[in-house]
């Protein structure tokens, strides 16, 4: 299939969540009742659970899922590791652990999200300390990450141990990730930020496609590795604080979503950025409906949603590779 | 007396008193060397002598620890990587990886120093690709999965992409390790018949390089010291003056014989 007809089914396919997203709910608001409150003919309470609750909660799903696939695809092309994603490295669990600490010593919201903010740029930090040696070694950044994230998982537990009961179920569902954090009047910042991000990231797509070649290759070729790395590094590790600031950690989507977009046939990082954008956010949203959908009026943690739907996903396309 | 006609030699790459070191280990110090448009070296040494980083040095991805390198009476480290790329292509060994990417994807990559980030591959870029690897002889492949190559098509690939990237310098690392015999000749066959190329490898065959170079640059891997050469004991100069027996004995630290045939002279370790 051509790359520009696989991207327009994309778009097509986050249109259908998105009116799927907006649809299905546990407020007893139909397809009926979605389409008269878009329309500007439905009662009050009608509208705002569109307005008010699903939508801003469709448009962060979105988003975030965006985010994650890009930040996945980035950091897959800069390990040349097919397993990395935005929290193999620690940013996330570094974000997690001071969110954690905020909300023990019951932080508001903003606070909470500023702690998360600086723990993935602390984090990041560290990071660019271990893996610099004139350059940053994938190997090094790699093993240096996984490290962080296993110190701050240790941190983690240890703060889910000690919490007291009255902030520990706010704690655990912020680990598992939860999209109605945040509140209607900021749904917009992960979207938006989503195609800033990947208007950032399209400029590196060929010197990532040469980076596949081999770092040496790439730099025959005329690619600034080391400023591209660090570049792309930077990028992800910006992308992942935010998506863990708003929604806490969400797993799989950004490991599988490239995965998935290379083997529809996406090759190269121009077609692949873009269509992670919209693969992703589509997965998320559809993972968002699924979670609070299943056991309604309850609602399952998203993490969990794309964790047990994933790993099944992964596994199988992990077992079709091997076989080709 | 008639003058002799003074032939202007035009020097493509230029290196004065480059000193190149790595892990502590001189490759090569106070080395000279003039390369010339239109010649083809070889670079030659026991394995750890550091042909490798001399390459990666002399194609301006790495920077010499002393002395300089000038590429068209130019610093080399003036040059903006794609415009370095535009005049230096560099082969190194192989380093691939099992994406899916195309035959086609690979060779376009050659067109990469002449992108702009925001500009697609024009149908002129393809179409270079295109002859590239029908010079290559792998013509028909362009959708075939990289991966899915043997190991003499994927070299002729790697080619592929550097003809494709249109520098007229080009540095190959082994560019013949690990083919069979007739994929060896094929290859240097080809890298030979290349229109306006100069070329500079390393190899590990003697007698290719008698047939194929016109210049050798020996690496002693630290041997040489005091016979003339730099420290670090590196020296070039024309193929027939440099491919001696007792030369390449002391080089290989072996002894080497060498054999007058109908085929022209070889050499052989004892």
């Amino acid at each position: 299939m051509r790359p520009s007809l696989i991207l327009i089914l994309l778009c097509l396919l986050t249109a259908l969540a998105a009116v799927g997203a907006l649809a299905v709910g546990s407020n007893g608001v139909d397809f009926g009742g979605m389409f008269s409150a878009l329309l500007g003919q439905s009662d009050a309470t009608n509208r705002e659970i569109i307005f008010d609750l699903r939508l801003p909660r469709a448009l962060n799903a979105f988003g975030c899922g965006a985010l994650l696939a890009l930040a996945g695809a980035l950091l897959q092309a800069l390990l040349r590791n097919p397993l990395a994603d935005p929290f193999v490295l620690g940013i996330s669990s570094g974000a997690g652990a001071l969110s954690l600490i905020a909300m023990l010593f019951g932080a508001g919201a903003a606070l909470t999200a500023a702690a998360g903010f600086g723990g993935a740029l602390a984090s990041t930090g560290i990071l660019f300390l271990l893996a610099w040696r004139g350059g940053l070694l994938p190997i090094r950044l790699l093993l240096a990450g996984v490290i962080l994230s296993a110190a701050w998982g240790a941190l983690i537990t240890l703060l889910l141990a000690l919490a007291p009961d009255a902030p520990l179920r706010g704690m655990v569902f912020w680990l598992m990730g939860d999209l109605a954090q945040a509140d209607s009047g900021r749904a917009w910042l992960a979207p938006v930020a989503a195609f800033v991000s990947l208007a950032l990231a399209f400029p590196l797509a060929r010197s990532l496609d040469a980076l596949g070649q081999g770092e040496l290759s790439a730099a025959a070729l005329g690619v600034a590795v080391g400023r591209l790395r660090a570049l792309a590094l930077l990028l992800a590790a910006l992308i992942t604080a935010l998506v863990v600031v708003i929604a806490g950690s969400i797993g799989f989507v950004g490991l599988v979503t490239p995965h998935l977009m290379r083997l529809a046939g996406l090759r190269r990082h121009r077609e692949l950025l873009p269509a992670c954008v919209f693969a992703g956010g589509t997965l998320l949203l559809l993972a968002d409906v699924i979670s609070r959908s299943v056991v309604a009026p309850l609602q399952l943690p998203v993490g969990a949603v794309t964790a047990a739907l994933g790993a099944p996903m992964f596994l199988w396309l992990l077992s079709r590779s091997a076989k080709r | 007396m008639l003058s002799a006609p003074t032939r202007k030699v035009e020097v493509i790459l230029r290196t004065s008193n480059l000193g190149v070191e790595v892990g502590g280990k001189t490759i090569c110090q106070d080395f000279n060397l003039n390369i010339e448009r239109g010649s083809r070296w070889a670079i030659l040494g026991i394995n750890g002598a550091g042909k490798t980083t001399l390459i990666s040095t002399l194609a301006g991805i790495r920077a010499p620890e002393t002395g300089s390198i000038t590429l068209n009476d130019r610093p080399l480290g003036e040059f903006a990587p794609r415009e370095r790329a535009m005049r230096i292509g560099l082969m190194v060994q192989d380093d691939h990886d099992e994406a899916e990417t195309t035959v086609l994807d690979i060779a376009l990559l050659g067109r990469l120093p002449y992108l702009e980030w925001w500009q697609m591959e024009s149908a002129a870029d393809e179409a270079i690709a295109i002859d590239a690897l029908n010079a290559v002889g792998l013509k028909g492949m362009e959708v075939r999965r990289a991966a899915t190559l043997s190991g003499g098509e994927r070299r002729r690939l790697a080619i592929a992409a550097l003809i494709t990237q249109q520098a007229p310098l080009l540095m190959l690392d082994e560019p013949n390790s690990h083919l069979d015999l007739h994929q060896q000749i094929a290859l240097l066959d080809l890298l030979c018949s290349l229109p306006d190329r100069t070329l500079v490898m390393s190899l590990h065959d003697v007698n290719l390089a008698a047939r194929y170079c016109t210049h050798a640059l020996l690496l002693f891997a630290g041997e040489g010291e005091g016979d003339g050469m730099g420290k670090g004991g590196a020296c070039a100069g024309p193929i027939a003056e440099m491919l001696d027996p007792g030369v390449l004995s002391k080089l290989y630290r072996h002894p080497v014989t060498a054999h007058d045939t109908a085929a022209g002279r070889v050499f052989l370790p004892t």
